[in-house]
C-alpha cells in the first residue's frame, strides 16, 4: 500500500529534516512509527500526506491517503453531523436524513455522541480525537495515519481508538500510527520504526521485539516512562493478591463469628449447655483474631504510609525481650533461650516488644510447637546493638518480606508480622534482615548512642 | 427434612466445619466432612451425598476445578461456599456446574435456606406423563420421561438445567422474565440473582447446540419458540 525508499527532506543550511528513510506497510497492516520529539515523525507524515516536498527519494502510496493529526483539523463552529458528513452532505435529503444518517454512523463505529446538533467546540477532547478518527474512517482511505491520538485520552476512549484502528486493519486498511506509547505499540502494531535525528534508527517486528529494547530506542524518558509503568503493573498485581489474601483472612473469623451468633439466635433449635459455650468460646476466640488482624492493618498501613509513630524512652533489651515472651503462649515461652548482653537503647519498649512476638511467634507458627527459639542481643561497634532471633526448624525459602510469598504461605493472620516487625526497626533507624543459618536466623541492627543517662 | 438427606462438607476451617455440622446434625442431616479436595471426591463416590458444599479455597486443590470434576461424576446438588463476592467469581463458579453460590460470612439462616431451595430444584420432579414431545430443529424434549435427545443422542442436563428449560418449554411462545424463571426455577429468594439465569440459558443453550432454541429478548427476558 505504502512504499517510501531512500526519502530524504532538506533545506539549506539546516541539519537533514529527514534522511534516507525507507518505510513500507502492507494493506491490513499496522506499523508504528515511534521516536524521541523532533526525530522527523511529523515530516515524514508531512511528506506522506503530500504536504512536504521530499528532496530526494520516492514515495508511492496505492490509495487514498487520511489522516488524523494531533491539532485535529475539525471545524469548530460546525456541528457533530457536518463535521463527520464532511464533503458528503450533498446526497442527504433533508437535515434530519442527515442527522439520521450521522448518528447511524457514529452508532456502527461504536463512538458514544449522542448528540449530533452539538457544536464541535462543545465536545470533550476524547470526543473530539474519536470524531476526527471516524471523520478519517468515513472516507475509505487506503492508508490511514493517525499522529498520536491517545496521548492523555482516558483509559475507555482509548480502548475505543484500539478498536477502531483494529477494525480498520480488518477491512484491509494500512495504518501507520505515530506513538510513543510503548504498550499501546505491542498492543497494536505489527511493526515498530524508531526514527531519530530523520534517520531509520530500527525496524522491528513487534512479535519479535522486547519491550526493553523498545523503550531503549525511544529515548531516556520513555524509558523511564516504560519501567515505572511495569514497576506499577507488577505493584498492583501484588496489592489484587494481597487484598484477595485479606479479605479470605478477614472473612475467615468473621464466618464463624455470624454463624456461631446465628445458630444460637435460631428459634427452631434449643442446643445443649456444651453447645451453647462451645459457640461462644468460638464467638470470643475468633473476635480476639479478627482484633489482632485489624490492629496488625493499622500498623502496616500506618508504616507503609510513614506515619507510624514512636514513644522512646531508655528501654533494657533483656526486659523488652521477656516481655514479649510473657506474652507468647506458655509452652512456646519455654522454648525461648535469651542471651542480652547490651546497653540500655532510646527506643519504644512496647514497639520493640511487637517485633519479638512477631519474630518468635512466626517461628513456631511455621515450624510447629517443638521449635527452639533462640534470642541474642550483643554491642556491635561502639554505637550499634544487634540482635539475632534464630530458630532450628526448616528455615524459609524465597524473601519472606515480599508480598508474593504472604500470598502463598497458609499461616494464620494476613501474612504481616514480618512487615511491621522490619517497619518498626526501620522506624527506629535500624534494620532488620534475613541471615544465613540452618534454620531461620533474622537478625536485627539497631542504633545505640554511646552516651547512656547516669539514672539508667 | 428427612433424616436421610446427607451433605458433604468440603472445607478446611474448622470453625466453620463445626459450625455446618452442628447446625446440620440438629436438623436431621447426616454429615460428612472433607478438608482437602482428594478426600472430597473419593467420599462423593462412597457416600453419595445428595448436596456438597464446596469451599474453593482449599489447600490441596483448585475449589473451581473440583467443582468442574464433582459435576463430571455426578449430578449432585453443588452449592460453593466462598470468600470472594464478585459478580465474575460466581458466574465462573456457576459455569463449573455449581447449583448455588454463598458469600461467606453467611448466616445459618441463609446455609439452610440455599440447602433447602437447592435440595427441591435438584430433586428430580415428577414427570407429566400426559405430556406430548416437543421437537425444535434437531432437538426433541420428552417431559414425560425428562429426556432431551440431540440429533437422536441423549443430552445429559443436570437438574437445574432440566428445570429451566421445562419452565421454558411449557411456557412456549411467552416471553418470561429472569424474575419470573428465577422464582419458578430457583425459589422466591432469588429473584435478584439474574447472572443465575444468563448462565443457565448458556450452559442450555450450549448443550442443546442451538442459539435459537432459547431466544433473549433483550431487557425482557428469554422466550422458547411456540
Amino acid at each position: 500500500m505504502l512504499n517510501i525508499t531512500g526519502l530524504s527532506v532538506s533545506f539549506p543550511n539546516a541539519p537533514d529534516v529527514l534522511c534516507d528513510v525507507d518505510l513500507h506497510v502492507e494493506a491490513g497492516e499496522l506499523v508504528a512509527l515511534s521516536g524521541e520529539p523532533g526525530a522527523g515523525k511529523s515530516a515524514l507524515v508531512e511528506v506522506i500526506a503530500g504536504d512536504l516536498t521530499p528532496s530526494a527519494g520516492s514515495v508511492r502510496c496505492d490509495g487514498s491517503v487520511a489522516v488524523v493529526y494531533q491539532a485535529l483539523e475539525l471545524c469548530d463552529e460546525l456541528d457533530v453531523a457536518a463535521n463527520l458528513m464532511l464533503g458528503r452532505e450533498r446526497h442527504m435529503r433533508s437535515e434530519s436524513h442527515f442527522h439520521a444518517a450521522a448518528a447511524r454512523e457514529l452508532a456502527r463505529l461504536g463512538i458514544p455522541i449522542s448528540d449530533t446538533t452539538a457544536p464541535v467546540a462543545s465536545l470533550s477532547l476524547a470526543h473530539q480525537r474519536l470524531l476526527a478518527l471516524a471523520m478519517a474512517l468515513g472516507r475509505n482511505p487506503g492508508l490511514l495515519i493517525v499522529d498520536d491520538l491517545t496521548a492523555n485520552l482516558g483509559a475507555l476512549a482509548s480502548a475505543t481508538v484500539d478498536r477502531l484502528l483494529h477494525e480498520a486493519r480488518q477491512q484491509g486498511i494500512a495504518v501507520v500510527l505515530v506513538t510513543r506509547d510503548i504498550e499501546q505499540i505491542f498492543r497494536l502494531a505489527d511493526q515498530v520504526v524508531v526514527l531519530a535525528h530523520g534517520r531509520v534508527a530500527a525496524s522491528l517486528p513487534v512479535a519479535h521485539a522486547e519491550r526493553e529494547e523498545v523503550a531503549a530506542l525511544l529515548g531516556e524518558e520513555a524509558a523511564i516512562a516504560h519501567r515505572e509503568a511495569s514497576a506499577m503493573r507488577r505493584s498492583q498485581e501484588l496489592q489484587r493478591e494481597f487484598l484477595s489474601r485479606l479479605s479470605h483472612e478477614l472473612r475467615t473469623p468473621l464466618t464463624a463469628i455470624r454463624g456461631y451468633a446465628t445458630s444460637l439466635a435460631a428459634p427452631d433449635v434449643d442446643w445443649d449447655r456444651q453447645s451453647k459455650q462451645r459457640f461462644l468460646d468460638r464467638i470470643a476466640t475468633e473476635s480476639a483474631r479478627l482484633g489482632r488482624l485489624v490492629d496488625d492493618l493499622l500498623d502496616f498501613s500506618a508504616i507503609e504510609s510513614g506515619v507510624m509513630r514512636l514513644t522512646p524512652d531508655w528501654c533494657e533489651l533483656p526486659l523488652v525481650i521477656d516481655a514479649a515472651v510473657a506474652v507468647l503462649p506458655e509452652d512456646w515461652g519455654a522454648a525461648v533461650s535469651v542471651d542480652a548482653d547490651a546497653r540500655p537503647l532510646w527506643a519504644d519498649h512496647d514497639r520493640l516488644e511487637q517485633v519479638f512476638v512477631n519474630l518468635i511467634g512466626n517461628a513456631f507458627q511455621h515450624n510447629g510447637p517443638d521449635t527452639r527459639v533462640q534470642v541474642r542481643a550483643f554491642q556491635e561497634g561502639a554505637d550499634r546493638i544487634a540482635i539475632t532471633v534464630a530458630d532450628d526448624g526448616a528455615g524459609v525459602a524465597g524473601d519472606p518480606f515480599d508480598a508474593e510469598h504472604r500470598s502463598h504461605s497458609r499461616t494464620s493472620g494476613a501474612g504481616l508480622g514480618l512487615n511491621i516487625a522490619r517497619g518498626i526497626i526501620e522506624a527506629h533507624g535500624g534494620s532488620l534482615e534475613l541471615a544465613p543459618g540452618p534454620g531461620t536466623t533474622f537478625r536485627i541492627s539497631l542504633p545505640a548512642d554511646a552516651e547512656v543517662p547516669s539514672h539508667v | 427434612m428427612s433424616s436421610s438427606t446427607r451433605a458433604l462438607v468440603v472445607e478446611d476451617d474448622p470453625n466453620i466445619v463445626d459450625l455446618i455440622r452442628s447446625n446440620l446434625a440438629v436438623r436431621g442431616y447426616d454429615t460428612v466432612v472433607s478438608t482437602d479436595g482428594r478426600d472430597a471426591i473419593r467420599l462423593l463416590e462412597t457416600e453419595s451425598p445428595d448436596i456438597v458444599l464446596l469451599d474453593l479455597m482449599l489447600p490441596d486443590a483448585d475449589g473451581l476445578e473440583l467443582c468442574r470434576g464433582i459435576r463430571e461424576r455426578s449430578n449432585v446438588a453443588v452449592i460453593v461456599v466462598s470468600a470472594r463476592g464478585g459478580e465474575r467469581d460466581k458466574v465462573n463458579a456457576l459455569n463449573m456446574g455449581a447449583d448455588d453460590y454463598m458469600t461467606k460470612p453467611f448466616s445459618v439462616e441463609e446455609l439452610l435456606a440455599r440447602i433447602t431451595a437447592t435440595l427441591r430444584r435438584t430433586r428430580p420432579a415428577p414427570g407429566e406423563p400426559d405430556a406430548a414431545l416437543i421437537s425444535v430443529g434437531d432437538v426433541t424434549i420428552d417431559l414425560a420421561r425428562q429426556e432431551v435427545l440431540r440429533a437422536e443422542q441423549p443430552v445429559h442436563l443436570t437438574p437445574t438445567e432440566f428445570a429451566l428449560l421445562r419452565e421454558l418449554v411449557t411456557n412456549r411462545g411467552k416471553l418470561l422474565s429472569h424474575a419470573h424463571l428465577l422464582r419458578r426455577v430457583w425459589g422466591p429468594a432469588y429473584q435478584t440473582e439474574t447472572e443465575y439465569v444468563r448462565v443457565y440459558v448458556g450452559r442450555l443453550r450450549a448443550k442443546l447446540g442451538s442459539e435459537e432454541l432459547i431466544r433473549t429478548e433483550p431487557r425482557a427476558g428469554y422466550r422458547f419458540p411456540a
